[in-house]
């Protein structure tokens, strides 16, 4: 292959730099949108759905940003496009953080593409961080328990994803399975432990309830245990089907319960108490369609949105809509993490996180 | 009306003027877009690891803080050194498997040799990301199938074998390089004069003595320059450090790009810091490789064509090549796809047996089909791989002429930019474009045309080769009989260049189309909704947990590829060769 | 019909500029066949490249008829297509991806004239037919042979009638026996169209049996214009002299006028009368140029008929069939004679040599150009 590269390339495109003179380009046209986007978030009249349909008809589209999994969010997207017929929706996923990184990115940008963001609390409590978030009025979170909304307005929980120890039923009997958090430093285990890679949340909420003489001794313990780190909940589930790793104490059980549903060779188990993880919705503060976008969080907030959310074997966050199996939220106690108060201490278990669990293998 | 005399009297000027500019503009105008296409990238790059980044419409400080994270941070030199090691293992790797085969093939007497060179292409089609994915799905300390049953039938206690290891890495990266190797290796021992090897033969030296002494070192510019190809290759590499490394915690400069992007908050000064590292890197690497080429083109041992390959004759050994050729076949065809397809019929991870075969299901596929993203990707993927295809080697013969057959000053500068994106590796050009598109008034952030710009831009360098290599080989009074025929330079270009490109241009286009549909690297960072393409809903489909939906996506890609690439032969075969009759 | 005036033509390499037209000037009759004649890199195809339009000169003017389509002073340039000129080049350059008929039809479809439908198949038709080519029309262009290959070229650079052919050594890529047949042709075709020409050539041969007028270049400049027999009988300099023909120099002193418009010439070795120049005045040194053909040798009987016959020693004698080359010495002196091959010579023959005045031309050493 013919490479025709010299130095000048680099010296002429190195003179280009230090001759350019640079000036960011001007905020184009931001001006005028968030006060659209305020009034639709923050409607409370009666004629409220009149007025939100009639937006929505001039937008006729909707983007939402999501980490939920595409055979789980397209049903639910279908269901509202059902109900809405002239809203075209669009759905961008990927993994929590990553959906949180690209809207930021994109609004240091000036561009605004999503309408909605529904992700983990953290990731979307990193964008009301940002001062990217809209504060909105639904009447549909009226029903929600104080643990399921912002105080502000800016989010209210979609679902739950309850992380519980799961293991490979080939590999691993249930008189050998884990009972109890204590369980897991067992010798036995070691080298048979796979831990999520960005499961910060799970030791942080661990240190909190525990206190941090007891936690630390528990995760320098359980550090010790070669745990292997893999990234993505799904993706630990699979390798746990797979026999690749025995079992794990980050499993969403939803996730497990699916695939034991489906024969995989999988249980699970809750380690009291479990930490659970909320899922919420929120609002940028520059969505191109807000009136579609609000129409959005009514139907997901709504029972009949929380029961195609069910349908997807995902737990709802609704009061009154029972999981199913109802087991998956029922008959154990859970703590519920608080995204805004997670996130600023986010860094400081990173930190142990980092040093405990990933580095040292 | 008034107005009409003085209008139509500027317009109409002599018809000679206006025929001469359309001729001066035209380079200007591609001088310019190929400038637009490469050095924006590239200075946007440095201005973001040298300033904080635009918040709100406040301009960036200068600072020199990313670049002092970059190397004062912990694992700043073991990212280099695993860079290093992972490409120089690459290297050794490919170029070893490579050359053996290529000589193998080329100079003994190796039954199925022929069929070898028949199917050499295939290993080609198959995507990084998916050779990347079958190979985990083989070697993966638990799920691997090839640990599993060497576990079974050597009553091993644990698995033989960690892809998730730099020595995993390397094997999966130099294995997948290899097939380039073979052919760049086995088109220098074609070239090469027999007689030089009967000579050592007569003098009493063995075949192996041989094939070290005269004919290693007879090619060494040719080797010096696949091996640095290679090195290029192993430092650029996304798929391997992303779904390899990066869960075993080894870290190269590619993955360490990516994660500094993809993480929160979301750290571009940091990334354009370490794509600036890898830049340079990459950029001595194409200088260095320039240089070779340079020389082995004065190298004048081994020249010109026509010989009649006398082979050697390996004796009994030859029974051992065929069987290392069918290992290999197997190894990079076989086993892959076998895997591929395994997995894609069944509900989950369950090892080849009896017991399995009464789970297989069409469910993956059904599910994929289900899915409105499916159809996308694919409509995506072809328009993005057909269409920067076309750009790329309309462009480039348009700007081969320029540089090949005028004497315009400054021409050389526009070579040098249409091979500056070669120094680019895909991640790098990725965060650059984001930068430029997210500043830049121009609305294709997050749209396909974002993937365009990345692609076109990308494979520029590869449209320059064929596009002036084949110009080269034109004669010049095939263009000048048209001119003093009375025919205008467009025409000249479009009734006489091009259609005498075409054999080039084919195999230039049809080779773009397929690594554009691979692409991974630069997609990754820059798609948005809407924009999916094949790669990426593979990456997804790993992400989140589906390698049964993904290896059924995968195998139709590899299929869909392997028909692309018979149609491209058979077009290639009907118009390629009417010319060289 | 053409006239190129002071042409001037530069090109820069990596060891510094070379000028490959020196202030050429030349003028080319209506009808006529002209020919460029030099050695490789004597300049004469970057001229005729630049009256096609191909190469941009760098000073000097250049006119087709009537028209200027170069004008250094004036900055004007007509691009090669609007010069109305047919071209055969030295390759050919047929294209290989058209047929017989889509290589002859394109002039005609290009530029002004784009012709189509029955008008542009009689054309080409009637281009073909000149060229003996009619019948081979679908055949695509690489099944000819190389002598067809080469007519389509003339065939294609014909089509348009163009007012002046451009011919660049178009015979040098055939072999020697096809050669000959189409320079026949050749000339025949060009008197039959009556269409000005100009021909490129580093063959004297083709030259001097196709030409009206011959211009002999050398090292960007010409070195000699006129009549094939005038440039052969009476070379200018001792370039020309040299590279048409072979040649033997014997340098002398003018002595005075021989009668007859000749000259008596001293020579070390003798007295030379020969064909006087205008500035052969006596006194100045000159360099007598005789074709081996014009030697005259006669085996030694002891006659001495002739007052100027010179003693000689026989070197070597080859005979060639329709001659005997013959080498001789005179005092150290070497000369090549051409003689009948009745006259039968063998090494050590004692002869006596002796030239015919009239044949014999008087160069000035110095007069490299005209």
């Amino acid at each position: 292959m013919v490479v025709r590269s010299r130095g000048r390339v680099l010296a002429g495109a190195l003179l280009a730099v230090m001759t350019l003179w640079w000036a960011p380009a001007e905020p184009a046209g931001a001006g005028a949108a968030p006060s659209i986007v305020a009034r639709a978030a923050l409607y409370k009249a009666t004629d409220r759905q009149a007025f939100l349909e009639a937006g929505a008809q001039r937008e006729r589209a909707l983007m939402i940003y999501t980490s939920m999994d595409l055979e789980e969010s397209q049903p639910i997207l279908e269901a509202f496009m059902k109900k809405y017929p002239f809203i075209r929706g669009e759905i961008y996923r990927a993994t929590g953080e990553e959906v949180a990184q690209k809207l930021i990115t994109e609004y240091r940008g000036r561009k605004h593409l999503a309408d909605v963001f529904e992700g983990t609390g953290i990731d979307v409590a990193k964008m009301i961080k940002e001062g990217y978030g809209q504060n909105f009025f639904t009447p549909r979170a009226g029903t929600y328990p104080r643990q399921g909304k912002d105080p502000g307005g800016f989010w209210v929980a979609t679902r739950y994803n309850m992380l519980v120890a799961a293991w490979n039923t080939n590999a691993v009997s249930d008189a050998d399975s884990p009972r109890t958090y204590e369980d897991l430093v067992n010798v036995k285990w070691r080298g048979k432990i796979g831990i999520e890679a960005t499961d910060q949340v799970w030791l942080g909420t661990l240190l909190e309830l525990w206190g941090e003489a007891k936690a630390m001794e528990f995760f320098r313990a359980l550090s010790a245990q070669n745990l292997l780190i893999r990234t993505g909940h799904t993706l630990l589930a699979e390798l746990i089907v797979a026999g690749e790793v025995p079992m794990s104490p980050t499993i969403y059980n939803h996730r497990a319960e699916r695939l034991k549903s489906r024969r995989a060779p999988i249980d699970w188990r809750p380690l009291q108490p479990v930490v659970a993880i909320p899922h919420v919705i929120g609002l940028p503060k520059n969505a191109p369609h807000p009136h579609a976008a609000m129409l959005f969080v009514d139907f997901l907030l709504s029972r009949e949105g929380q029961e195609e959310l069910v349908k997807t074997g995902r737990i709802p966050a609704h009061p009154l809509v029972a999981a199913n199996p109802p087991y998956l939220n029922q008959g154990f106690s859970y703590k519920v993490i608080d995204p805004n108060t997670f996130l600023e201490k986010f860094p400081r278990y990173d930190q142990i996180w980092q040093e405990l669990i990933i580095r040292r293998r | 009306m008034a107005q009409a005399a003085p209008a139509s009297a500027t317009v109409f000027r002599p018809p000679r003027r206006v025929r001469l500019s359309a001729q001066q503009l035209l380079p200007v105008a591609i001088a310019l877009l190929v400038a637009y296409l490469t050095l924006l990238p590239f200075i946007f790059l440095l201005y973001g690891s040298f300033f904080t980044p635009t918040v709100g419409g406040q301009a960036g400080v200068f600072t020199l803080q990313n670049y002092v994270r970059a190397y004062t941070d912990r694992s700043a030199l073991p990212v280099a050194a695993n860079s290093i090691v992972f490409a120089v293992g690459t290297m050794a790797l490919a170029f070893a498997i490579g050359t053996m085969l290529a000589w193998i093939t080329e100079r003994t007497n190796t039954p199925l040799r022929g069929m070898f060179f028949a199917v050499s292409l295939i290993p080609l089609i198959i995507p990084g990301i998916l050779f990347t994915l079958s190979w985990i799905f083989l070697l993966s300390p638990r799920i691997g199938m090839i640990n599993q049953w060497l576990m079974g039938l050597l009553g091993l206690g644990g698995p033989p074998f960690d892809v998730y290891s730099m020595g995993g890495m390397i094997w999966v990266e130099g294995l997948h390089w290899s097939p380039i190797v073979y052919l760049l290796m086995s088109a220098a021992f074609r070239s090469m004069d027999p007689a030089l090897e009967e000579a050592a033969l007569m003098s009493g030296s063995s075949v192996l003595q041989t094939f070290a002494r005269i004919t290693l070192r007879l090619n060494v510019p040719t080797i010096i320059g696949v091996c640095l190809l290679m090195f290029l290759r192993g430092l650029e590499t996304f798929e391997v450090p992303a779904i390899i490394g990066i869960p075993a915690g080894i870290h190269v400069f590619t993955s360490k790009i990516y994660l500094a992007v993809k993480a929160y908050p979301s750290d571009f000064g940091l990334a354009g810091a370490y794509s600036t590292n890898l830049l340079l890197l990459t950029l001595g690497g194409v200088y260095l490789y320039g240089r070779v080429t340079r020389e082995a083109s004065r190298y004048a041992t081994v020249t010109g064509k026509g010989f009649r390959p006398r082979v050697i004759d390996l004796g009994p050994w030859r029974y051992l090549a065929t069987a290392l050729i069918i290992a290999y076949l197997s190894v990079m065809v076989a086993l892959p796809l076998f895997v591929l397809l395994w997995n894609s019929v069944l509900p989950f991870y369950i090892k080849p047996s009896l017991q399995a075969l009464s789970m297989l299901t069409l469910e993956n596929y059904t599910f994929l089909f289900g899915l409105p993203k499916t159809t996308r990707a694919l409509i995506n993927s072809l328009v993005l791989s057909l269409g920067s295809a076309t750009i790329v080697m309309f462009a480039t013969s348009i700007i081969a002429w320029i540089t090949v057959r005028t004497k315009l000053r400054g021409r050389w500068v526009l070579d040098n930019l249409a091979s500056l994106p070669l120094i680019f590796p895909g991640i790098v050009m990725g965060v650059a474009l984001i930068w430029v598109y997210l500043t830049l008034p121009i609305p294709i952030y997050g749209t396909i045309w974002i993937l365009l710009v990345a692609y076109v831009t990308r494979y520029l360098p590869y449209g320059m080769r064929t596009a002036s290599s084949s110009l080269v080989q034109i004669h010049r009074e095939l263009e000048e009989a048209a001119e003093i025929s009375g025919a205008s330079w467009w025409r000249t270009f479009v009734r006489i260049v091009l259609p005498l490109l075409r054999p080039g241009l084919l195999a230039g286009w049809i080779y773009i189309v397929i690594v554009s549909i691979r692409e991974l690297s630069s997609s990754i960072l820059l798609w948005g909704p809407g924009a999916e393409v094949l790669s990426i809903y593979i990456f997804d489909l790993w992400n989140t947990g589906h390698p049964q939906e993904l290896s059924a996506l995968g195998l139709m890609m590899v299929g869909f590829l392997f028909l692309l690439a018979l149609i491209s032969r058979r077009l290639s075969q009907r118009y390629g060769l009417r010319h060289e009759a | 019909m053409v006239g190129v005036h002071e042409l001037l033509k530069v090109f820069h390499t990596g060891r510094g500029p070379v000028v490959a037209c020196d202030r050429i000037s030349f003028e080319v009759q209506e009808g006529r066949f002209f020919t460029l004649l030099g050695p490789s890199g004597c300049g004469k195809t970057t001229t005729l490249r630049c009256i096609a339009g191909l190469e941009r000169p760098d000073g000097g003017e250049i006119e087709l008829a009537g028209r200027v389509v170069y004008s250094g002073r004036s900055r004007v340039f007509v691009p090669p297509n609007r010069r109305d000129i047919g071209m055969v080049f030295q390759s050919y350059a047929i294209w290989p991806h058209m047929t017989v008929f889509d290589n002859a039809a394109f002039p005609l479809q290009a530029g002004r004239l784009r012709l189509s439908g029955p008008l542009l198949r009689r054309r080409v038709a009637q281009a073909l037919a000149t060229v003996r080519l009619d019948g081979l029309e679908d055949r695509p262009a690489t099944n000819l042979s190389g002598g067809q290959q080469q007519r389509l070229a003339l065939a294609r650079a014909l089509a348009r009638e163009p007012k002046l052919l451009l011919l660049d050594e178009p015979l040098s890529n055939l072999d020697a026996k096809l050669r000959e047949q189409m320079r026949l042709e050749l000339r025949e075709l060009q008197r039959r169209l009556r269409i000005t020409t100009i021909y490129v050539t580093h063959d004297q041969v083709e030259a001097l049996s196709m030409s009206n007028v011959v211009a002999v270049m050398s090292e960007g400049r010409i070195a000699q214009i006129g009549a094939p027999r005038e440039i052969y009988e009476r070379p200018a300099s001792r370039f020309v002299a040299d590279f048409i023909g072979s040649t033997n120099f014997l340098a002398g002193r003018v002595t005075g006028p021989a009668g007859d418009g000749l000259v008596r010439v001293e020579t070390a070795h003798g007295p030379i009368r020969c064909l006087a120049s205008a500035d052969a005045l006596p006194g100045t040194d000159v360099l007598v140029s005789v074709r081996p053909e014009d030697v005259e040798v006669v085996p030694d009987s002891g006659l001495a008929g002739n007052l100027d016959a010179w003693k000689a020693t026989v070197e070597q004698a080859v005979f060639l069939g329709e001659s005997l080359d013959c080498r001789l010495t005179v005092d150290g002196l070497k000369l090549r004679a051409r003689v009948h091959p009745s006259i039968r010579l063998r090494r050590g023959d004692h002869v006596s040599v002796s030239f015919r005045p009239e044949r014999c031309v008087a160069i000035r050493p110095g007069a490299e150009t005209t």
